[in-house]
């Protein structure tokens, strides 16, 4: 089933942008703004995991540690 | 919500920069050949640029400015930024970066099937305070 995600982009005063999407984690997060890292001329300088995406990545990790 | 991203950017694109010009309600010159800038006492700059916006143009965010240019760096490939010290002061680099990246993202959004939900309004461009902007797109996916 189809769902709405949202990205709130923010433009400062010096033109650094911050991007931040709602109704998404995890890869499907990273992939849906891989757009932004192919604009021409525009440089990523930093991507910043949430709570949630620490969460889920602590998540993969136990779910390793069981498996071994 | 997962992640976020922080970007900076450099003029590569003409089109973008032009239509971000207009926002900021210029009516730059565009040159094949580059040409040059004029200071702000009406005296030749040895600068050239292929785009100019004339120091008369932005005097209304400013006062007393010189020529902006915008020439194309071919080993680059990507336009270097001739702004004075004084303009630099009054911002102008920062007003014109902010309306280049506007455009450039609402492009790239509509590339990638987003429908623009808020937008900035383009009379802030104009305004001589600035400000932060925001846009708020959707998709379903």
């Amino acid at each position: 089933m189809a769902k709405e995600v949202e990205l709130n982009i923010r433009i400062d005063k010096t033109g650094k942008v911050t991007v931040e999407p709602k109704g998404t984690s995890g890869k499907e997060c990273l992939d849906l703004m891989k757009f932004l890292d192919k604009i021409p001329g525009f440089e990523v300088k930093e991507i910043k995991p949430n709570k949630d995406m620490q969460d889920e990545h602590k998540e993969v990790l136990n779910q390793e540690s069981k498996t071994k | 919500m997962s992640a976020y991203k922080k970007i900076e950017c450099e003029i590569v694109d003409k089109d973008c920069l032009l239509e971000a010009l207009k926002l900021l309600g210029f009516e730059p010159e565009v040159f094949v050949e580059p040409k040059n800038l004029t200071g702000f006492r009406g005296d030749e700059r040895k600068e050239t640029a292929n785009i100019i916006i004339s120091k008369l143009q932005i005097n209304k965010f400013t006062g007393a400015s010189n020529d902006i240019g915008f020439l194309w760096n071919s080993i680059e490939e990507k336009y270097d930024f001739i702004c004075s010290e004084y303009d630099k002061a009054k911002k102008m680099d920062q007003r014109i970066i902010q309306a280049y990246v506007k455009v450039a993202i609402e492009k790239a959004l509509a590339k990638n099937g987003f429908k623009i939900k808020v937008n900035v309004n383009d009379e802030d461009f104009l305004k001589q305070t600035m400000s932060e902007m925001e846009i708020v797109a959707r998709k379903l996916i």
